[in-house]
């Protein structure tokens, strides 16, 4: 009898049943949405992102001030998840509270997003990933078989070839089955996490006079010799000026200040694993939130104290608008200028191996993320039965894997080999439109959907001056992603083409998903089945 | 004709009232609840004196000063599948040192449950709202509420027997389980669990039209995944989800596998929401989530002159 019941420290009875009570922890989120936002490839990108879009704009102020709308987002999400504990994000957001046609075809409009972006990091992983990390080891390690296979890999059939085998082997490690996921994502996330904490050391120990010698010494040896001072002048003398930072400057910048946080938000795609959802998912979403906000805010002022920003885009000044360039042998990331400054090669081989991991981990994530939504659309009928097949041996799902990897492929050619990703794809704005319609949901729930609200944990349903604080965050969320949406369609050099044949792609990608949506229904009707009913909340009174 | 299955609704008195109203809100014919309706924990509501009452709630303590408020969080843990009771400190602490004293109060809670649901539903199966409604227990539901479903007006329990649903579709049901970590009151060894399934399938006149609705599914049949627990019983989980395995029961394998009726009606794994096809059998678990309000079911649309499944559709109401 002793055996049948117990008491919890927090006073709860339990009797003995399968599966006790729903517990288990949420580090394996946190890694998830950590993975997810790419924190290592995003603090080595942020300098060279924000000198060529907003030059004028003050980089810590952007990241602070974008962290601040970035909240918004995380509330939203993380309250929305809280109130709606399932997997698969503004389908489930948007689906039940405003009506499902929009939820799937914001959902569909993500995914594609998430198609479009596993052809981008496969490319970036090897862009940025091996070839930046082989360039930059090269240089500072003084190795020219590293600066040569940097440069080699680069190239077009390098990129698509190891561009394939990156998505091959994501492919091969999803369809031995999601433990095996797990613990490739989680043995992984170390040395990439060890590495962007070295990188938050040396940045700490580093003076500018330090830097300033060591730059000297590098360029001096294994560039052209090109000075710190010498490539300020050089960008003075050809048109560039530092102008002062403007608000105008901060407010186009604030998108970037978004960005770098992309991903840190996916937890709410896999709702339905999370340990106690409706507590959990704020406080995983807002925890990753401060840890990206901290990390990225002590790297940056750190960074620019030592590098300088006028230096930074002195240097993407030259390298865009003269045909000499600024002289450096690889873009200027943050890890060359931190592999300057430390020169030791241990440090820089952890650094670059981390580099490399945070862009290759990525691939795991969206491919987890895209055939989830896949399973949910089939689950709920919108897809074939066939998407949900499951291998037995491993229990991969490996029909929504092959979905995943072909169309990833087909997007990879068109990334490579044409200029499809350059005139027509806008990433940012494909997915940001799926963010922006998910206000509505925070927006519309309290009034839509007053049971789902009202059986809601009790600070989701809290209010400021009578007003629920999920319409308030709803509404910061609208105002970000209407400032994302201006900035991605105003600045082609933060989110890509922004002309005609851009809008009409995002805008087809989006109709398309409402004509898949309205046809899966029409099929189903003709069998009896009613899609439309798949989240509908059946009265309990 | 349309059915609507679900399970696993562990005393959610949200969940439970959904289910009377699914027969309704989806236009079925008939109403099937799998196993596992009894809840798992006890909230105790500790007075303090003075209209005082001290409560901790997922994970939140929280001090309730008006017989309101203390009716507002008794409403939010019986929704969610707790049972709320009202007790001094000291028979807190008491009930905590006398685990067959907590046992016996658990019983009298899930009885109490129990009848409750079972009032409601002839309140509202009555009249307009009448409708075929089964009930079977599962490997977590103590015998003691067999005989409070049996003596149900509009309810008919299911346990070890085969009843007809309308067109003469047989429902052959079993709630009991394989062993479990937990040792819950309906774990049975697989040979014994192959002797209970064997005993009510034989029942059935003939399998092709018929329901096998086992708590159980089959082994290895991915709706039957269930997570790997450490040695502190607690889910292992990783990076991106909790680790999971196949923990069906061989038995109702076979079983199924030998008979092939039309459909398996099949829970008790939360998590493993999905249909699978054994030989001509799909079978069908429609997962829970009990705990936060939402009943998941499948509709189920069989065409009873080609004697043929339609459709399945799985909701989350």
């Amino acid at each position: 009898m002793s055996s049948e019941t117990q008491t919890t420290a927090s006073g709860l009875f339990l009797r003995r049943s399968s599966g006790l009570v729903r517990e288990f922890g949420g580090w394996d989120v946190f890694v998830f949405n950590t993975v997810g936002y790419a924190l290592g490839l995003v603090l080595a990108i942020i300098p060279l992102l924000m000198a060529g879009a907003v030059p004028e704009a003050n980089v810590l102020l952007t990241v602070a001030v974008g962290t601040v709308f970035t909240l918004f987002n995380a509330m939203t999400y993380g309250y929305l998840s809280a109130a709606m504990p399932r997997s698969g994000g503004e389908y489930v957001f948007l689906g039940r509270v405003v009506h499902p046609t929009l939820g799937f075809t914001a959902s569909w409009g993500f995914t594609w997003s998430q198609l479009l972006g596993m052809a981008l990091y496969a490319s970036f992983t090897v862009n940025f990933g091996v070839a930046i990390a082989f360039l930059t080891l090269g240089n500072v390690l003084d190795s020219s078989g590293l600066v040569t296979a940097g440069e080699d890999v680069a190239k077009e059939w390098p990129t698509f070839l190891l561009g394939t085998a990156m998505i091959l082997l994501v492919a091969l490690i999803l369809s031995l089955g999601p433990r095996m996921v797990r613990r490739f994502l989680n043995v992984l996330f170390i040395p990439a996490m060890l590495g962007s904490f070295v990188t938050l050391i040396v940045l700490l120990v580093t003076t500018r006079d330090e830097f300033v010698t060591k730059f000297d010494d590098f360029m001096a040896e294994r560039a052209g010799g090109e000075t710190y001072s010498g490539i300020l002048a050089s960008a003075g003398d050809a048109g560039y000026v530092d102008k002062p930072s403007t608000l105008s400057a901060l407010i186009l910048a604030i998108p970037i200040g978004y960005y770098i946080y992309i991903g840190f938000t996916y937890s709410s795609y896999i709702g339905g694993e999370v340990k106690e959802p409706g507590r959990n998912q704020p406080r995983i979403i807002l925890g990753t939130l401060a840890f990206a906000a901290a990390m990225y805010l002590v790297c940056l002022w750190r960074f620019y104290e030592i590098v300088g920003q006028e230096f930074v885009n002195s240097v993407v000044y030259l390298n865009n608008n003269t045909d000499d360039g600024s002289g450096l042998p690889v873009d200027p990331v943050l890890n060359l200028f931190t592999g300057i400054m430390t020169g030791s090669t241990i440090l820089n081989v952890i650094m670059a191996l981390s580099f490399f991991l945070w862009n290759f981990l990525l691939l795991f994530v969206i491919a987890t993320v895209i055939t989830r939504n896949l399973f949910a659309w089939s689950v709920d009928r919108i897809l074939p039965d066939a998407v949900t097949k499951v291998d037995r041996r491993f229990h991969s799902p490996w029909v929504a894997t092959l979905i995943v990897i072909v169309a990833s492929e087909i997007l990879l050619v068109l990334y490579v080999f044409t200029t499809f990703f350059q005139e027509v794809s806008n990433y940012i704005v494909l997915y940001s439109i799926a963010f922006w319609a998910t206000s509505l949901a925070a927006i519309l729930l309290p009034y839509r959907r007053p049971e789902i609200y009202q059986s809601a944990p009790e600070f989701v349903r809290r209010k400021v001056g009578g007003v629920p604080v999920l319409v308030l965050f709803g509404v910061g969320n609208f105002i970000l992603f209407s400032l994302v949406l201006y900035s991605a369609l105003k600045l082609p050099a933060f989110s890509g083409p922004t002309g005609t044949d851009a809008v009409l792609f995002v805008a087809g990608i989006y109709v398309s998903g409402l004509v898949v949506y309205l046809a899966a229904r029409a099929i189903q009707k003709r069998r009896g089945v009613d899609i439309d009913l798949a989240y509908r909340e059946i009265p309990p009174d | 004709m349309r059915i609507f299955y679900a399970s696993d609704v562990h005393a959610s008195n949200r969940c439970f009232k959904k289910f009377l109203n699914a027969g309704k809100f989806y236009g079925s014919d008939a109403i099937v609840l799998g196993g596992d309706i009894t809840g798992k924990a006890i909230v105790p509501f500790v007075e303090q004196g003075g209209g005082e009452v001290h409560v901790t709630f997922l994970g939140k303590r929280q001090t309730l000063t008006t017989e309101e408020e203390v009716r507002s969080v008794e409403q939010r843990v019986g929704d969610t599948g707790y049972y709320p009771h009202r007790c001094s400190a000291d028979e807190a602490q008491e009930l905590s040192a006398d685990s067959a004293r907590l046992h016996a109060l658990f019983i009298a809670k899930i009885v109490e449950r129990v009848e409750q649901w079972m009032a409601l539903a002839e309140e509202r199966l009555s009249g307009d709202g009448a409708m075929p409604c089964f009930v079977n227990a599962g490997n977590d539901d103590p015998q003691e509420i067999d005989a409070v479903i049996e003596s149900a007006a509009r309810v008919e329990f299911l346990e070890g027997r085969v009843v007809e649903l309308p067109h003469g579709l047989e429902l052959a049901s079993c709630g009991y389980a394989n062993m479990t970590p937990w040792q819950c009151p309906r774990d049975v060894e697989e040979d014994v669990l192959a002797g209970r399934l064997e005993a009510v399938a034989a029942q059935v006149r003939d399998p092709a039209w018929a329901i096998f609705n086992f708590h159980c599914p089959p082994y290895d049949s991915q709706i039957d995944q269930g997570p790997v627990l450490g040695d502190d019983m607690r889910m292992r989980s990783t990076a991106g989800g909790v680790e999971m395995q196949a923990v069906g029961s061989t038995a109702c394998r076979a079983v199924i596998e030998r008979y092939q009726p039309l459909l398996g009606f099949h829970g008790h794994l939360h998590e493993s929401r999905g249909t699978f096809k054994l030989g001509r059998t799909v079978c069908i678990n429609p997962g829970s989530e009990y705990s936060e309000g939402v009943l998941r079911g499948a509709i189920v649309d069989i065409n009873e002159k080609k004697r043929k499944l339609k459709s399945t559709q799985f909701i989350s109401g």
